[in-house]
């Protein structure tokens, strides 16, 4: 099976490496530290028999770091793969931290160039600027719609603080979300009561 | 989408939704589910789009009742959720019927009550059913206008099919039925009165319930006592044991939820909620 990881590297210093909890089966991670969710998760789901290409987008904002985050990131998740004898790609996208409108756009249609059809994706969006998880979420919308393309996974590395420090780090999937919001640009309702109704429906399990 | 119904017949059954425990595997159960509602809603597209179109809104909802209540003893899901979507498709044609029988025309549940106690006062002063001759004096009892008497005479006075309420002895009955042919004019308005009072009484009795309790005696209550839209419209602001989604119910299909539909929407049998309905009357007559 295909799969494509996409992840957004930050532009900070380091990364420091965190024990991620999860109380949801679905969401299975390793109880050693990891710098990056994803790679605790894959850590526990990677097959040999699997095929990855890995996208890493990282803002060049003129500092160093984000290159070293990078290598950092395909150390860990290189690390992985090996241990499960799988195959695996890595593509970087960087693009310039600017705030010229059409960078965002591009950068959807640059990623939407790296999904091949009927890809199975996870993305993990914990780290990178703020535009970065809308970007995602559109090329994912687009992948889904266009390229038969299966969205597995969006997961996040939520840390609680005090003090300043993180004292504790979870991870979260947003898929969830992703395919509610699916399902609501999917499905025709001309009433607005009654779309929020429908909503409601949705979100009551 | 495309139109390719078999394509999701096969993304529905191969689903793994219902092999996911939805408390332990919160995160996989919630995508497959989305993904499931999305699936349904293209197949009732694939099977005819021009008649399921318009009510997206009742296909989730249905949708949403099917996955909350099935379990692999009633077979296969995409029969389970056809069967359920085939009865709401009914009922929405009757609600169409009876837009068209009544012609757009807007009228509440209280007016169409009304003149047919005033239809009946006048036969039974008169022996004879109200004429043309008749309808400015009913038109200033009800307070509303002679051409709207005159358009509710053509189509209120039979009764609308599946307005049912279960009776204390769980008999199925129509709402007319309740209603006393004798009354007089000048009785309706004191009833109004006692009916306040009543209603005042059952709200006591109601905000005293278990918080676990209240959603289905309000249900239940709307159904049974809330008939006439009228005083649900003014008074439900005021009152907490009034069912904002049975009242919308009855407005708009202009029929009443039975005890089975409200059973159903609590995943409970009916006499579940019967027992939890005679505490709640026991306690009102305490009152």
């Amino acid at each position: 099976m295909k799969r494509l990881i996409i992840c957004s590297v930050p532009m900070k210093k380091e990364v420091e490496k965190t024990v991620y909890a999860s109380d949801d089966l679905s969401l299975p991670v390793s109880d050693m530290p990891y710098m990056y969710p994803i790679n605790s998760f894959l850590s526990q789901k990677a097959e040999g028999s699997d095929e990855y290409k890995v996208l890493l987008l990282a803002k060049n904002d003129g500092n160093p770091y984000y290159e070293k985050n990078a290598e950092d990131f395909k150390k860990e998740l290189g690390g992985v793969f090996a241990s499960v004898g799988a195959k695996a790609e890595f593509v970087m996208i960087d693009t310039d931290f600017s705030k010229e409108k059409e960078i965002p756009e591009q950068l959807m249609g640059r990623i939407v160039d790296e999904i091949e059809v009927g890809d199975h994706i996870m993305a993990d969006i914990t780290y990178g600027p703020k535009e970065l998880p809308i970007v995602i979420f559109s090329a994912l919308g687009f992948a889904e719609k266009f390229l038969e393309c299966d969205i597995d996974n969006i997961v996040y590395g939520k840390a609680d603080f005090e003090e300043g420090k993180v004292v504790r780090t979870e991870i979260w999937d947003m898929s969830p979300l992703y395919y509610l919001s699916s399902v609501t640009n999917t499905i025709r309702c001309d009433d607005p009561e009654k779309a929020r109704k429908m909503l409601k429906s949705l979100l009551s399990i | 989408m495309g139109n390719n119904k078999e394509k999701y017949e096969k993304l529905i059954d191969a689903s793994i939704l219902f092999s996911l425990d939805p408390e332990k595997e919160s995160s996989e159960y919630r995508k497959e589910r989305e993904k499931m509602i999305e699936y349904l809603y293209f197949y009732l597209m694939c099977v005819n789009k021009k008649k399921n179109e318009p009510y997206g809104m009742e296909i989730v909802e249905v949708a949403n009742r099917c996955i909350k209540n099935y379990n692999s003893g009633s077979g296969r899901f995409l029969n389970y959720f056809s069967a359920a979507w085939a009865k709401e498709s009914q009922h929405i044609s009757g609600d169409i019927a009876i837009e068209n029988k009544y012609r757009g025309l807007k009228f509440t549940y209280q007016e169409e009550r009304n003149l047919k106690k005033y239809f009946d006062y006048f036969k039974k002063k008169r022996s004879s059913v109200p004429g043309e001759e008749d309808y400015p004096q009913i038109a200033e009892f009800m307070g509303i206008s002679v051409d709207k008497v005159r358009r509710l005479s053509e189509v209120a006075i039979v009764t609308v099919t599946g307005e049912y309420v279960h009776n204390s002895e769980e008999e199925e009955v129509s709402v007319f039925d309740s209603v006393d042919s004798g009354t007089s004019i000048e009785d309706v308005f004191s009833e109004e009165e006692l009916y306040v009072e009543r209603l005042d009484k059952i709200e006591r009795t109601f905000c005293s319930l278990q918080e676990r309790q209240k959603p289905i005696v309000s249900d239940l209550l709307t159904a049974r006592i809330g008939l006439d839209i009228s005083i649900i419209e003014k008074q439900s602001k005021s009152y907490s044991f009034i069912s904002k989604d049975i009242a919308d119910i009855i407005k708009r299909k202009r029929k009443v939820p039975s005890q089975r539909d409200i059973a159903d929407k609590y995943n409970k049998n009916e006499s579940s909620i019967s027992r939890t309905m005679k505490e709640f009357e026991a306690k009102l007559k305490k009152q």
